[in-house]
């Protein structure tokens, strides 16, 4: 079996958790046999391969013409949807940025009270644009002939929100690299860190705004592109938080190696390849509940919501008073469930589906 | 202490045997486990107590209540989900469905199917729902441990009922034995429906669906809604029967000689006859609002439970395949869901309980000191 794994053009220029998952999956595949290719493009050319794969429709101008263009070359079309519903984010998050821009605390945490108190009622009208990009996606969700949601959790919003009708959904978990897993240093742990894009999506602002006045140091690792959220991040830091904006894979290991807490209260993950990592190298974790993150972290960790800057800090503060993990507890045992052989196995597995259940033009 | 409804065994449900088989998987597994029908448990001398539901909140909150005066650390099934969009959309459906004739009855789905997502949400119907959901909340934030069927019953408490730090045990439900033992015959034939006659099974689409479909249809189960049964004869046909009531093993064997059983349900966590219809061989469709996804993957035909057109075309897909092979995907997966491994994530979810911050007493207790 022959596999082309279609990312977006700028994955090169602009690596994410979709990149990382595409390179995995491909790595997994051919050791399980399947000959697997990786390309960028918006126009795949998919000629000698048995089925194609596309990461993501979450940005539709790039999905659209690598589904079209796979479509047309008439091969089986599997797609990993990389999907959650963002319509609250897109609503919320702006005005949460807003109250978090307000001149004293106190008149932040008034409002962004405010704002989860109306959050249901504002929720049920999205704007049109947000309509119309969720619409989108259901179209070219239901262009594909399989699905391959991460989660669960995604699969049932795929199939309650975009509604692709009798496409068949096959759930294939994500993986976590072995090396995660190194011995670690004994040493003591401390700290709070935070590990990703410096971005709304991921909620810094509101993580470091939630500890501002915590006894505790706090790390973010991670650039940015958004220099007027930094900004927004650095009006909450105190001389105790720290912004790095680059490590090495060995730096980052033995960061987390000796973090007490990896805290990332986003507005939704699938699950965050970070909060895993964080998970296996022996930290504490504290991840969002809009995402997928419950389903990979189980009850082993601390759960928040992105709203809620009093439930930020207590989880963090509970996640430290708890002390430190021992090695192969529960959540250790959890983590080494997730390999990429079984990802590959599950992927491989799914496209024999697409394939044999493709009309074969007559 | 595993505590179930006082009418438990006046009115048994999916709920009942969900507490008797974790009883019955904890004792094999070595935790002494007692299940009583109450709605006032006397949990002294145990170290844990395990409600189960919260779809009757005011039974519950009792139930719950009564565990909390004697500082017990409190787990909960709540056997979950959000039931908003069948108040609202349901009754749409089934007023389309007393039409008096189909050509009626397909103009008003037609015409609800345009406006269902910009349904209004308000009046008594919403009022009482979103009243009912305050009431669940509550619940669970008095439990130290909540155990959901699913991932998508977790995600749901936060996303829906704003829990986010609940602690949780997914504890998929599992099939019993018999079940995956039972002697099929060597051919299927017919479509079976299994579970009580009651609109959140609709039972009513499923026949109206069918109603031209050249296949006999059995209805097993009683009912409690005669008004709901007179609109399911309204569309049964001459090869449409009903049974009110059949014997464990007779049900089995119908399971096991259907060729499909569908169950188009709007939600269910996720429909212990649909798992053990899947276990006897039988080809599966389901609904595609609950968590029935979770469990049956990618390997049964899905319906909209709003939808007679999806239903038809899902139970006609499922009757031309071929039949099921023994040990194909549908079993292999089935084969994961077992009364042992429910039980081992309950003793999993105990421990949590035990260790919880707020076992000993709530603080509704506290306030009340």
């Amino acid at each position: 079996m022959k596999s082309l794994i279609v990312v977006r053009p700028n994955a090169a220029a602009k690596r994410g958790g979709d990149v990382a998952v595409a390179e995995h999956t491909a790595a997994a595949l051919r050791s399980h046999g399947v000959e697997a290719d990786v390309v960028a493009t918006l126009n795949p050319d998919a000629r000698g391969y048995d089925v194609a794969h596309v990461l993501g429709i979450f940005e539709p101008d790039f999905a659209r013409p690598q589904i079209a263009a796979l479509r047309a070359q008439g091969v089986p079309v599997a797609v990993s949807p990389t999907w959650l519903d963002r319509t609250s984010f897109f609503l919320m998050e702006p005005k949460v940025r807003r109250a978090l821009s307000e001149r004293d605390a106190s008149r932040a945490t008034r409002r962004v009270a405010a704002l989860r108190d109306d959050e249901d009622r504002l929720s049920r009208r999205p704007g049109r644009g947000a309509l119309r990009r969720r619409d989108e996606q259901a179209r070219l969700l239901r262009a594909c002939d399989l699905a391959l949601p991460e989660s669960e959790i995604e699969a049932w919003l795929c199939a309650n929100v975009l509604r692709p009708g009798s496409m068949p959904i096959a759930v294939v978990r994500l993986g976590v690299e072995a090396a995660a897993f190194a011995p670690r240093d004994p040493g003591e742990r401390a700290g709070v860190v935070c590990v990703g894009r410096i971005e709304p999506l991921k909620n810094q602002a509101m993580l470091l705004f939630a500890l501002r006045d915590a006894d505790v140091d706090v790390t973010l690792v991670g650039g940015t592109h958004n220099a007027e959220y930094l900004a927004l991040c650095r009006r909450w830091a105190t001389p105790r938080t720290r912004f790095v904006e680059r490590l090495g894979e060995d730096e980052m290991g033995a960061l987390l190696a000796r973090t007490a807490v990896h805290a990332l209260p986003s507005w939704g993950d699938l699950p965050g390849f970070v909060s895993l990592e964080a998970a296996c190298a022996g930290a504490r974790v504290v991840a969002g509940t809009r995402g997928s993150e419950r389903e990979y972290l189980g009850p082993d960790a601390e759960y928040v919501d992105p709203m809620d800057p009093d439930g930020i800090r207590d989880a963090v503060v509970r996640a430290i008073r708890r002390g430190p993990r021992v090695r192969y507890d529960a959540l250790d045992e959890r983590m080494r469930g997730f390999t990429w052989e079984r990802t590959a196995a599950a992927t491989a597995d799914a496209y024999a589906r697409a394939i044999a259940e493709r009309p074969r033009p007559s | 202490m595993l505590v179930v409804r006082s009418n438990a065994y006046a009115l048994p449900g999916g709920d009942i045997r969900h507490a008797e088989r974790t009883g019955a998987a904890l004792r094999g597994l070595g935790v002494d486990a007692d299940v009583v029908a109450t709605d006032d448990p006397d949990p002294r001398g145990y170290d844990v107590a395990h409600v189960f539901g919260v779809f009757e909140p005011e039974r519950a909150r009792r139930q719950i209540d009564a565990i909390r005066r004697h500082g017990t650390p409190l787990a909960l099934s709540p056997i979950w989900l959000d039931l908003r969009a069948f108040f609202a959309i349901a009754p749409h459906v089934e007023r389309a469905l007393a039409s008096s004739s189909a050509h009626g009855a397909e103009r008003r789905l037609h015409a609800l199917h345009r406006i269902e997502a910009r349904l209004p949400w308000r009046g008594s119907v919403a009022r009482n729902a979103n009243r009912r959901l305050d009431a669940q909340r509550a619940l669970m934030l008095d439990a130290d441990v909540v155990l959901p069927a699913s991932h998508t019953e977790a995600y749901l408490f936060s996303e829906r009922l704003r829990i986010h730090d609940l602690p949780f045990v997914v504890a998929p439900l599992g099939i019993d034995d018999d079940a995956l033992s039972v002697e099929a015959p060597a051919a299927r034939s017919g479509v079976l429906c299994a579970g009580r006659v009651e609109p959140k099974k609709n039972q009513a689409a499923l026949l109206y669906a069918l109603r031209d479909v050249d296949v006999d249809v059995t209805i097993v189960g009683g009912t409690f809604d005669a008004p709901y049964l007179a609109l399911c004869r309204r569309w049964a046909t001459p090869r449409t029967r009903f049974v009110p009531h059949a014997p464990r093993g007779e049900l089995l064997a119908m399971m096991a000689a259907c060729a499909v059983h569908a169950h188009p349900s709007w939600l269910e966590t996720p429909g212990l006859a649909s798992l053990e219809a899947g276990a006897a061989g039988a080809r599966l469709v389901v609904g595609d609002r609950g968590c029935e996804r979770e469990y049956f993957g990618p390997d049964v035909d899905y319906a909209d439970p709003a939808d007679p057109s999806t239903i038809r075309t899902a139970v006609l897909r499922a009757l031309q395949r071929p039949p099921r092979a023994r040990g194909d995907a549908l079993a292999r997966r089935l084969a994961a869901f077992t009364w042992r491994r429910h039980g081992a994530a309950t003793i999993a979810a105990y421990r949590h309980a035990l260790r919880s911050e707020r076992a000993a007493v709530s603080p509704r207790d506290a306030s009340r000191a």
